[in-house]
């Protein structure tokens, strides 16, 4: 039997205060919990916090920045709290979903736009603006996590 | 053995080859995938390419987004008549990971090799990430997104 939790009783466990915008118009209680992950992804950016952000993912999970594939939670963690401590300090991203596909009940694809915000700025560069493709899964608990994140550079359109 | 069946067999072990470690049970079903894309992409199959995709599969080119079967076909019908022509599409498995039984994540190094080319040209590499999923005992392309990567 499979549990099920609001989406705004999820960000609220995730200290998280719920943005109803960022929803776009993927409002069912269903896509709305899908969307917390990546909610809390950007509230891991704008926390610059690596440990909560590598949380967000399965245990496995797999993301590829730039050229590396990162393939488990350790991997993310590491990777992010050095981005954090260099380059993507101050950084923050913005964005927001285009689709969502339920492939099995406890298994959806989401599509989003978007990009990074590096510290001084105060929108997405062009060279920085992307599509991303999310595999988000429940395994069971009713808290929805990223199971793999890739983008590819494409223009934000809003 | 005639010549045709040995090009055929030659042909199948070159195919085999291109699994990698990825040969046995359901995560060799789902490399298929990626393999039907691919041969299909090679042949300049249009229509072939796009039944690899489930009915509203989604494939971002550029800076489209393509999400359904029909617009995938006609999206590459334009393009194997004109700017893709002759191209071949580099792949080789990366890692393919089952989320349920019947739902899997494909990742591959790939890229589009130039017509007349036999190896990727510098700054064509890319990382290919593949959802896939059974459907009526068919391992179908939900959706394909590609990255450039300096390889």
């Amino acid at each position: 039997m499979s549990v099920t939790i609001k989406a705004s009783e999820l960000l609220a466990d995730a200290g998280i205060v719920e943005d109803v915008s960022y929803y776009r118009s993927f409002d069912s209680e269903d896509e709305k919990a899908v969307l917390t992950v990546p909610m809390k992804i950007t509230a891991g950016w704008a926390r610059n916090d690596a440990d909560f952000f590598a949380s967000i993912f399965v245990e496995n999970g797999s993301l590829l920045m730039q050229d590396t594939q990162l393939t488990s939670r350790e991997q993310i963690r590491e990777y992010m709290a050095a981005g954090f401590r260099g380059g993507l300090k101050g950084a923050q991203v913005s964005g927001g979903p285009l689709e969502i596909k339920f492939l099995r009940d406890n298994v959806a694809m989401v599509i989003t736009e978007g990009g990074i915000i590096l510290a001084g700025e105060s929108e997405i560069a062009p060279e920085r603006q992307i599509r991303a493709t999310w595999i988000i899964v429940d395994e069971g608990d009713g808290v929805w996590k990223l199971f793999s994140h890739q983008s590819s550079p494409a223009p934000y359109k809003g | 053995m005639s010549a045709k069946a040995s090009k055929l067999v030659a042909g199948a072990k070159e195919w085999a080859s291109y699994y990698g470690d990825f040969t046995q049970g359901e995560e060799a079903a789902a490399f298929t995938v990626p393999l039907r894309a691919r041969a299909m992409w090679d042949a300049g199959d249009a229509e072939g390419f796009a039944d690899v995709f489930v009915e509203n599969g989604s494939f971002l080119v550029g800076d489209q987004q393509l999400t359904s079967q029909s617009e995938i076909r006609d999206y590459m019908k334009a393009a194997f008549a004109g700017g893709l022509a002759g191209t071949t599409f580099a792949q080789e498995p990366v890692e393919v990971k089952l989320l349920t039984p019947d739902v899997a994540l494909v990742i591959t190094n790939g890229g589009i090799v130039a017509a007349g080319a036999t190896e990727l040209a510098p700054g064509a590499s890319t990382r290919d990430v593949w959802i896939t999923a059974k459907q009526d005992g068919v391992w179908q392309l939900v959706s394909l997104q590609t990255s450039p990567v300096k390889g």
